[in-house]
């Protein structure tokens, strides 16, 4: 009984390592899964987080915080839509219908077990979707009635700094100076019911953000009340909110999704509808209020309207705003001049038809908004920003349809902004044992923008002057292997920043997953891309002209999980990168080791060791780290050296959260790393972050 | 050349002691190493042993003087598949936080270091060996062997290395005797720059 409590209680500090709220009522409904239910450890960071990181794709925060809040409150299979179910690791749209048309065909699941009766679930998906579904008993649902029954708070606070000093702080040069100290300063508080209450304050200081420029306190205050239930008022959002419709061409917020090894699912956009705005990002939110309705079973009507300001830069002769948007970051005078520089007023609605059957459903919907800027947006004068958006308004409206029928699924949006019309289209097939195919074709005029859109695309940044055809696949063999990829092939048709002509390229990944025991995984990775980049050439008379150039890059990759125990895990890998521009080829090469250690049940360390080697940052390796709980480590490695961080995650008492880490990377033969005002003397640079969390 | 070492089981885990001399005595550089390795009995049908290993460098030079250095290296090894067993390991670490990578006076083999190899044993009689190192200051290194009992005692034995460029840099061919409680092994290793050198080593289990 001992080592059994001990289990569990480690189990649930895990759990509370990422998740927002410790999941009590989910474990308890999960309580009789199989011990294997654990298969993907509840702190880590799906594959496809880290490929989206390291395309500068999505939001992976906002990704983490939607996993850790299904971890908290698991959805429920008998209740929950197809959107809802998509959004789950290891469901995707065709088992998210198959479940669907399951339950009105033969009525509610009784356990997740039961889950097994619909013809297309595997063990292997059942095993990964475990800790985000539940089936809510009857003793539960009398629970779901008094929603304010499992009232949950939780506090956190972190802090994060870089040991040693850059040039910013140094004071040398006044413009590129930073203003506040090089700390981050990061507060939220969020107070859940269940999922039918969710409220979050938000409040952040980044590094050399002053607590007194512009406004007293936090550079960024973000907050949100949402309620949803199950009958005619579905939901509500007063704050920050963010809008998914369709596939998200006019109305739509990536999360963590983009090209990953999660081929067959990762380019589909769940069309979550409105939902709360709880990452730590500045930018792509909407603030103000808004409320879907469902008048009829099979009907959703939703309108929301925002007004926010937003980070501009503004033409002082002209008055007219050159560039709208950024980081998030108000650290030296120039970064302050354009802070909430103009003000966006933004109406829109969506409406949408599904129609549930028990052989499948089918899905229409419209979506739109019209948005209204303070100043007139003016982008500078270049060839490549020729269709940029431009002028006061805008408004986007975009018509959605998806469907799915035994193994099979569709989906297409068309969305018209200004004269221009976008649309993307695609189908898959699930048919059995873990199979999957996808292909999606994508069509952005050049004149196609949506600032509140992020359909699939290359570009980051959404939905516009590209066009292209990708196909994905998986499928799984016995003896615990899958094999998964996708290949990509897009064009640009109009210029690029820098990229003085129209553009293509094209991209592939193959992946082998080997799980041979529930313990050991190991996967092979070979990915490749290959694009034009902008280029100079000599033209006639001595002129230099544009031109483009084919630039490729391959990586390959080994990687070993091994648990050792329940209270050690190791982690090895291997993976090195080619890239070739022109004749000039650059090569690197990663190893990594890895440990997580539990030493008793309220400690537990991480650390890792890695050394690499890449002649260029054209050939630079990424590895994803563990971090404090809500937030993920992706440095891009270059140079010769190391890089080694260690991390120590305490849990004095239930609810209580304490986590330090300290990273470091050493670079040999450099005595300066970085640029401008990031710039550090030495070829050491050291990383300390804190954090406390409580929870009751 | 020529190197000695001992392993001796115990209840608490094996330990083992050694020492190599390499060079005349106008330029020697001699090796004392001392380990630990056990298993850990951490969950069922998971064989997972740790080891520790320390070593003393001592490079002597005539007319220059001597210098010394230590290194500790740790390493793990699991049981991946009852044919399959992997192993890590990680030289030198506190190392990685040195200045200058140019240090001639830290000797190599004092260079923070990776290492991750494979043991695959398809057959009763035959072994197959992968490894991979990655030292701070070099280009990665892979390595591969063959084990192949030919008749009897008799073991034949091949093995390549890369260098930076992928071409093998190091070609090994040699053979085993095992009697018994003792075995005889001889080996010939081919370098790029080095060329040919052999070896002879006898082992006695008591």
């Amino acid at each position: 009984v001992t080592r059994r409590s001990t289990i569990a209680r480690w189990g649930t500090a895990a759990i509370i390592a990422l998740a927002a709220l410790r999941p009590a009522a989910g474990q308890a409904q999960i309580g009789a899964a199989p011990p294997d239910s654990s298969a993907m450890p509840m702190d880590e960071v799906p594959a496809a987080i880290e490929a989206a990181g390291e395309d500068g794709v999505g939001d992976p925060e906002e990704e983490l915080a939607h996993l850790a809040s299904l971890r908290a409150n698991p959805i429920d299979v008998n209740t929950a839509g197809v959107d809802e179910l998509a959004s789950v690791p290891g469901i995707g749209h065709v088992l998210a219908g198959a479940i669907v048309a399951d339950r009105v065909r033969a009525g509610a699941f009784r356990s997740l077990a039961d889950l097994r009766r619909v013809p297309l679930i595997t063990t292997e998906a059942l095993a990964t979707m475990r800790p985000y579904v539940t089936v809510l008993d009857i003793a539960s649902g009398a629970r779901r009635r008094r929603p304010l029954h499992d009232l949950r708070i939780s506090v956190m606070a972190r802090i994060a700094s870089r040991l040693e000093v850059a040039e910013g702080y140094r004071g040398a040069d006044s413009a590129r100076s930073y203003r506040g100290s090089p700390v981050r300063a990061l507060t939220r508080l969020r107070v859940t019911s269940g999922r039918a209450l969710v409220a979050t304050l938000t409040m952040e200081k980044d590094p050399g953000e002053a607590f007194s420029d512009g406004r007293v306190g936090y550079d960024h205050v973000s907050g949100v009340v949402a309620l949803s239930r199950g009958g005619a008022l579905r939901r509500v959002v007063v704050g920050d909110f963010v809008a998914d419709f369709g596939q998200g061409l006019a109305l739509g917020r990536a999360g963590g999704m983009g090209k990953s090894a999660d081929a067959t699912r990762s380019p589909l956009r769940a069309g979550r509808g409105l939902r709360p705005f709880t990452s730590g990002g500045e930018t792509s939110y909407l603030r103000g209020a808004g409320v879907t309705i469902a008048p009829l079973a099979f009907l959703e009507l939703s309108g929301f309207a925002s007004r926010r300001r937003l980070d501009a830069t503004i033409d002082s002769v002209s008055g007219a705003a050159t560039s709208v948007g950024g980081d998030g970051l108000h650290r030296t005078p120039a970064e302050l001049a354009r802070r909430g520089a103009v003000r966006e007023s933004l109406a829109g609605g969506a409406a949408a038809v599904h129609l549930v059957g028990g052989r499948g459903d089918v899905r229409v919907g419209i979506a739109g908004y019209g948005a209204v800027l303070d100043a007139p947006l003016v982008p500078p004068a270049r060839p490549d920003t020729r269709f940029l958006p431009a002028g006061r308004s805008t408004s986007v409206i975009a018509v959605h349809g998806d469907g799915r029928m035994g193994p099979f699924h569709a989906f297409a949006e068309v969305a018209r902004a200004g004269e221009s019309s976008a649309a993307v289209a695609g189908a898959g097939a699930a048919p059995g044992s873990g199979s999957e195919i996808l292909v999606l074709a994508r069509l952005y005029p050049a004149g196609f923008a949506s600032a509140h859109g992020s359909g699939f695309a290359e570009r980051s940044g959404g939905a516009g002057n590209e066009r292209g055809l990708y196909v994905g696949a998986r499928t799984a063999a016995p003896g615990g292997w899958t094999f998964a990829g996708y290949v990509d092939a897009y064009r640009f048709p109009w210029l690029r920043f820098n990229v003085p002509r129209p553009s293509s390229g094209s991209e592939a990944l193959l992946r082998v997953d080997f799980e041979p025991r529930r313990w050991i995984r190991l996967h092979a990775q070979v990915r490749a891309e290959s694009r034009e980049a902008g280029a100079q050439s000599a033209g006639p008379a001595g002129a230099v002209v544009g031109a483009l150039t084919r630039t490729t890059r391959r990586s390959r990759r080994l990687h070993v999980e091994f648990d050792a125990s329940r209270s050690l895990r190791l982690r090895t890998r291997l993976e090195s990168t080619v890239a070739v521009q022109g004749d000039i080829r650059h090569s690197g090469v990663l190893a990594f080791q890895d440990i997580r250690l539990a030493l008793t049940r309220t400690i537990r360390l991480d650390a890792r060791l890695a050394l690499f080697e890449a002649d260029d940052f054209s050939a630079r390796l990424y590895q994803l780290e563990n971090d404090v709980a809500g937030a993920f480590t992706l440095p891009a490695l270059h140079g010769r050296g190391s890089r080694a961080y260690a991390m120590i995650t305490v849990g004095p008492v239930a609810g209580l959260t304490l986590q330090g880490r300290l990273a470091a990377t050493f670079l040999e033969d450099i005595v300066r790393q970085g640029s401008g005002a990031d710039a550090v003397e030495g070829h050491r640079t050291r990383d300390v972050t804190l954090q406390v969390r409580w929870q009751f | 050349v020529a190197a000695a070492a001992a392993a001796v089981p115990t209840r608490a885990g094996t330990f083992a002691a050694g020492v190599r001399i390499h060079g005349p005595r106008d330029f020697r550089e001699t090796r004392f190493t001392g380990g630990y390795a056990r298993t850990l009995p951490l969950a069922p049908a998971r064989r997972l042993a740790v080891a520790l290993r320390g070593d003393v460098h001592i490079l002597a030079i005539e007319g220059f003087g001597s210098t010394s250095t230590a290194d500790v290296t740790a390493g793990v090894q699991a049981d991946i598949l009852p044919a399959l067993r992997a192993g890590l390991a990680a030289r030198n670490v506190a190392g990685i936080a040195r200045a200058d990578s140019a240090d001639l006076r830290v000797p190599l083999s004092a260079d923070p270091t990776l290492l991750a190899g494979l043991a695959f044993r398809p057959g009763a009689s035959t072994l197959l060996l992968l490894a991979w190192e990655k030292q701070l200051d070099f280009p990665p290194v892979a390595r591969a062997g063959f084990e192949f009992a030919a008749v009897g005692a008799l073991l034949l034995r091949a093995g390549a290395s890369t260098a930076a460029s992928g071409v093998p840099a190091r070609l090994s061919f040699g053979a085993g005797l095992h009697a018994g409680r003792a075995r005889a092994d001889i080996a010939v290793e081919w370098h790029e720059v080095l060329g040919a050198s052999p070896a002879f080593g006898i082992a006695f289990r008591p």
